[in-house]
Order: C-alpha cells, then sequence, then structure tokens
C-alpha cells in the first residue's frame, strides 16, 4: 500500500516508517504538523521545525503543515493534512507510532475512518522495554529533547536513547511510574540517525531550558552530514 | 494449548490487533499458537481454547469469507471472539449485524456477573459494525450504543463458553482475555 507516515521526528514515527517498509509497503509521504501548543496532547512539539531535514535524509516528501493547537481543533488541521496526503500523494493508508496512548490513537482512528483510510499502528499495546530495545537494536540515534516529569532533570536533555538511558529510565519508572517510551509526555526525543537515513543530523547550535522536573532542548541549527563507510 | 486465530487482511495490523493478545496469554504463562483464518487445519482444532482476535476498521475481508468459519459451530471447547471475532460469532449463530461507528474510550455496563469485572467499567473500542445478539446468547454487557458483550455456555456433550467482546479487551481489560483462558 502507499501510506502517509504520521511524523513528528521522534524516535516512534520513525522506527514505525522502518516498520512500514519492511512490512512491504510504500512510504508516499511523511505528514507533520506543527503545533504551536508546545502542550499539545496530539503533536509530540519539540524539535519539529527540522523534520524537513529528516525527510531529506529519507529521501521522503515532506507535508507540514501549522496548527494553532487549540485542542479538538487540531484534529480538524489533521484531517486536513491528511486529505492533502491523499489528493497530492494518493495514500491509501496512514501509519502512526502511537504505543498506548488512546487519546491519540482513537482520534487518528476517526479521522481515517472517516476518509475510508487504512490505518496501522504496530506498536499499540507494545512492551515499552523492548519497544526501546529494538531501538537501540536497530542502532537509531534518537536523542531527548524535552523532560517534564517529576525525577527527571536537566542532565536527561541531549541524552542519547541508548543501553544506558534504558537502566536509568527503568529507575524512574520504579520511583515515580514514569513512562518508559515516554506516552504520558515525559519525555519528547528527536531522530538524528536511522537505518534508513541516506545522511545523519547533526546539531549545530542549542539552547537549553531548565526548570524544576522539567528541561527542554531548543534546537537552533540542524546540519546534514555523510554518513561513514561503515555504515 | 490456546488457539489465537488471525483474522487481518494485512499482515502488519497482526501486531496491532493480534500480539497484544499474544502478549496477554504469555504473560499468563499459557501456550498458545497463532494462525491465520483462512489456513486453519483439522489439528488446530484440538486447542483447548480458541480465540479470534479483531482487525482494522477497513478490513472487512473476514465478514466475506465467513463459510470458513463453519467449524465453530462443530468445534467444543471455549471460543471468545473480540471485535471482528465476535461479528463472525454472531452472524453464523444467527444474529445480526448493523453499521454502528464506535471508536476510542467508552463506558460498558454489565448486566451479569462476568468473571472479576466491576459492575461499570471503562473500554477501548474500535469498529463500524455493532452486534443484535443471536437466539441463545445473553447479554452480559452494554455500552450507550449497543449490546458489547454476549455469552452463551452450552451444557450438551461438555460444558463450553462462547464468548463475543466486541470492544478491545487486550488494551483496557486483560483481565478479561485472563478469566476466558482461567474459566
Amino acid at each position: 500500500m502507499r501510506l502517509g507516515v504520521l511524523f513528528s521526528g521522534g524516535k516512534d514515527s520513525c522506527l514505525a516508517l522502518h516498520y512500514a517498509i519492511e512490512y512491504g509497503h510504500k512510504i508516499a509521504c511523511l505528514i507533520c504538523i506543527k503545533s504551536e501548543n508546545k502542550d499539545s496532547f496530539m503533536f509530540h512539539t519539540p524539535a519539529v521545525d527540522f523534520v524537513d531535514k529528516q525527510a531529506n535524509a529519507l529521501g521522503i516528501p515532506l507535508l507540514s503543515i501549522k496548527s494553532r493547537g487549540k485542542e479538538e481543533r487540531e484534529l480538524d488541521d489533521l484531517r486536513r493534512a491528511i486529505k492533502t496526503a491523499i489528493d497530492r500523494y494518493k495514500i491509501q493508508g496512514i501509519v502512526s507510532g502511537a504505543v498506548r496512548s488512546i487519546y491519540q490513537a482513537s482520534r487518528i482512528q476517526r479521522i481515517c475512518n472517516l476518509l475510508q483510510l487504512e490505518c496501522f499502528n504496530p506498536f499499540w499495546m507494545r512492551n515499552e522495554e523492548g519497544h526501546l530495545l529494538d531501538l537501540i537494536k536497530r542502532r537509531f540515534v534518537c536523542i531527548v529533547t524535552r523532560v517534564s516529569a517529576y525525577g527527571f532533570d536537566g542532565k536527561w536533555v541531549g541524552r542519547e536513547i541508548d543501553s544506558g538511558f534504558l537502566y536509568d529510565i527503568k529507575k524512574l519508572n520504579e520511583k515515580h511510574g514514569v513512562s518508559l517510551a515516554g506516552e504520558g509526555g515525559e519525555y519528547e526525543s528527536f531522530v538524528l540517525d536511522a537505518p534508513l537515513f541516506r545522511k545523519r543530523l547533526a546539531i549545530e547550535k542549542k539552547m537549553v531550558r531548565i526548570g524544576k522536573h522539567y528541561a527542554c532542548m531548543d534546537i537552533k541549527k540542524v546540519v546534514l552530514e555523510k554518513k561513514g563507510r561503515e555504515e | 494449548m490456546i488457539l489465537v486465530v488471525n483474522l487481518c487482511r494485512e499482515k502488519m495490523h497482526e501486531l496491532e490487533f493480534v500480539k497484544p493478545v499474544c502478549d496477554i496469554l504469555a504473560t499468563a504463562g499459557r501456550e498458545f499458537s497463532v494462525k491465520d483464518y483462512f489456513h486453519l487445519k483439522r489439528a488446530d482444532l484440538n486447542a483447548a481454547k480458541i480465540i479470534l482476535c479483531g482487525t482494522s476498521l477497513m478490513d472487512f475481508d473476514y465478514l466475506k469469507n465467513t463459510k470458513v468459519f463453519e467449524w465453530v459451530k462443530k468445534y467444543r471447547g471455549d471460543l471468545m471472539g473480540i471485535c471482528g471475532g465476535m461479528q463472525v460469532i454472531a452472524h453464523l449463530y444467527g444474529g445480526g449485524l448493523y453499521k454502528d461507528i464506535e471508536i476510542g474510550k467508552i463506558r460498558v455496563e454489565l448486566n451479569r456477573e462476568f468473571f472479576s469485572m466491576p459492575q461499570e467499567f471503562f473500554a477501548y473500542s474500535s469498529h463500524t459494525l455493532g452486534v443484535r445478539p443471536p437466539r441463545g446468547f445473553e447479554i452480559v454487557a452494554e455500552s450507550s450504543q449497543g449490546v458489547e458483550i454476549i455469552r452463551r455456555i452450552e451444557e450438551e456433550g461438555g460444558k463450553r463458553m462462547i464468548l463475543g467482546v466486541l470492544f478491545h479487551p487486550e488494551v483496557l481489560n486483560k483481565e478479561i482475555i485472563e478469566g476466558f483462558v482461567g474459566w
């Protein structure tokens, strides 16, 4: 099938794209909603301005739409974006990286049903530790761009999601109930490299804001670099 | 051994509709195997219990092929149908299907005792066809939109339960699947 991936630049949507290709589907486009609402429940927001660099690295067209981010109005924006993807890229379905968010999954399902599109959520109800191990095993390079939950501090921002990260976040999970995959919005990620990236991303300029149990990386400049021969 | 029957037309949907059920069985320490509904063999029906999983909102292939499910009436073990699986059961036993879109979190109320479930609970629903229960099935639970759980206990030739759950218990109510396998 020709599919559009709901793409935020984070680990879940990027991994979902890889799965869709492995299952034999063609990715016609990435669909990205740039929400002005920093606390959007629907759309993962940090680093979303640099999704175009990831699209470039993947060699996949990007359909990007701005949203004021006003709760249910965001869904009108998403529906509009998906309708444009149907018209422009002839998509037959949507892929999302939803793991446990009923809020997100049900809203995406409703839009797909309305537009008569297939909807794929390959990580639905997946074990979160297994999910992170999958990313690590596939040698994704993802960094944490925002943390916002009790137990986190500024040192988490910029960390790569690797086995050390998994070890530490399991401790936060045991102590404070933090979701390993960040499904409750506890943290957000940005992918710098992945198996299907033809180039890797490098952050050249950034600013980190730190508060109590909150930290956010404002990325200012990203460049594309050649990948090494070993890749 | 529990047989988990995959109704999905698209392979990638198995990750969404079959794997979560399998994960619940694995966590409960239950041995299981997975088969596609159109690849079942006679030997597969020796399973102690069978679960028919759901599939995507756009997938109705299983309803175009209901002859493939005729074995359901001859099978003597406990059978549970989830979403599309429940629609198959209802259709085979003479019940009705009608257009009814229900997507998202719903509130379910029990009419009968049902495993260890509370009188009211939330569930996750994702279907576009509601079910009119066939004769011989009791309505165990309903939502504001309609029937959500049906059940039939057969005593003849050994006690067995046929259970239909229209919502997806693998999302918010794994105790229903655990209750079924433990019954």
